[in-house]
């Protein structure tokens, strides 16, 4: 006790009450210097809401499409529904993106805190610059040629090659190495990840659903 | 303060300002003005004068760039800060151990 009273008496005029207060506030300050985005937990339950109520709608639409929740008439065409469902995703992405623009907008009233730190900042100039947009195209392009002319056996090995390519890009990109640290790996992560969901998730849908030649059904 | 007590401690870290801009410069390569300035909620007089202490003290370096053609300063942790920074946390650790002790 002795010892941090004797601290505190060199402290000056902005003065932490204890070490442990003086700790704690160092390590939020690491966090919210870090922090890849901050919204508030109101926006994040909203989100989930409507990802509950798209998914209800979704599940009607597809398994009892006559009931009262679904559209009240006969069974929906294949490519009806596909539209439908494609409609309600993009509707419950933007309205949880917007509903979290919308709060997010409102707590910097007053206090106005940055909406993006620099590391946030420099991730999204990496994934939405000319470059990061132009890999994309590249992937989207590969994965469409690849899975028209290949087979299934092929596909680990496409996934691989993609996935090099993706992995790259960060590296290249000037601006991304200014915040190498700690960003780079997350980035890197966050690019195989993003790259492996496209290709083995994602992007087989829209080319088989798209493309008559190889309907599912 | 006996010698012993004062180990660790650096008169730098002795205003919150100041402790706030290392700890933001220890998990993040380098960090500019502005989103400092928003960061801290502070004006930018208080913050250019800390950050001057800082740099006197050779705890940051400077870096003067442009982005967009408009002038962008950064800030970066020299080795010497960084050592100083973990030197004040271990003497906080310190004190921490000897109130329980006590």
């Amino acid at each position: 006790m002795r010892f941090s009273i004797i601290y505190f008496e060199f402290q000056s005029t902005f003065k932490m009450k204890t070490p442990e207060e003086e700790l704690a506030e160092i390590k939020s300050m690491m966090e919210r210097s870090t922090r890849f985005l901050s919204l508030s937990g109101f926006s994040g339950m909203l989100a989930g809401m409507y990802a509950l109520a798209a998914s209800v709608t979704a599940w009607y639409w597809i398994y009892f499409p006559s009931s009262s929740w679904g559209t009240g008439s006969d069974t929906l065409s294949f490519r009806e529904l596909v539209n439908r469902l494609l409609l309600l995703g993009l509707a419950t992405l933007i309205a949880a993106v917007g509903t979290a623009y919308f709060f997010k907008q409102k707590e910097r009233v007053g206090c106005n805190p940055p909406l993006l730190v620099p590391s946030q900042q420099a991730l999204l100039t990496v994934l939405i610059s000319s470059r990061g947009l132009r890999r994309l195209l590249l992937l989207c392009l590969a994965a469409r040629k690849c899975f028209r002319t290949y087979s299934c056996s092929h596909a680990p090995f496409l996934r691989h090659r993609l996935g090099t390519i993706c992995s790259i890009y960060p590296r290249e990109d000037q601006k991304f190495r200014l915040y190498s640290t700690p960003l780079g790996l997350d980035c890197c992560i966050l690019s195989r990840f993003w790259t492996a969901l496209l290709v083995t998730r994602f992007w087989p849908i829209p080319c088989n659903l798209w493309n008559p030649d190889v309907l599912p059904i | 303060m006996s010698d012993e007590s004062q180990k660790g401690y650096d008169k730098a870290f002795d205003n919150v300002l100041r402790l706030r801009i290392m700890s933001i410069l220890m998990v993040n390569e380098r960090y500019d003005f502005n989103s400092f300035k928003a960061l801290l909620q502070v004006t930018d007089g208080n913050l250019a004068s800390h950050l001057k202490h800082l740099e006197q003290a050779e705890f940051i370096r400077v870096e003067k760039s442009f982005a967009s053609r408009k002038p962008l300063t950064t800030y970066v942790s020299t080795d010497k800060g960084r050592k100083s920074f973990q030197a004040h946390l271990d003497f906080l650790e310190q004190l921490i151990r000897q109130n329980k002790a006590s």
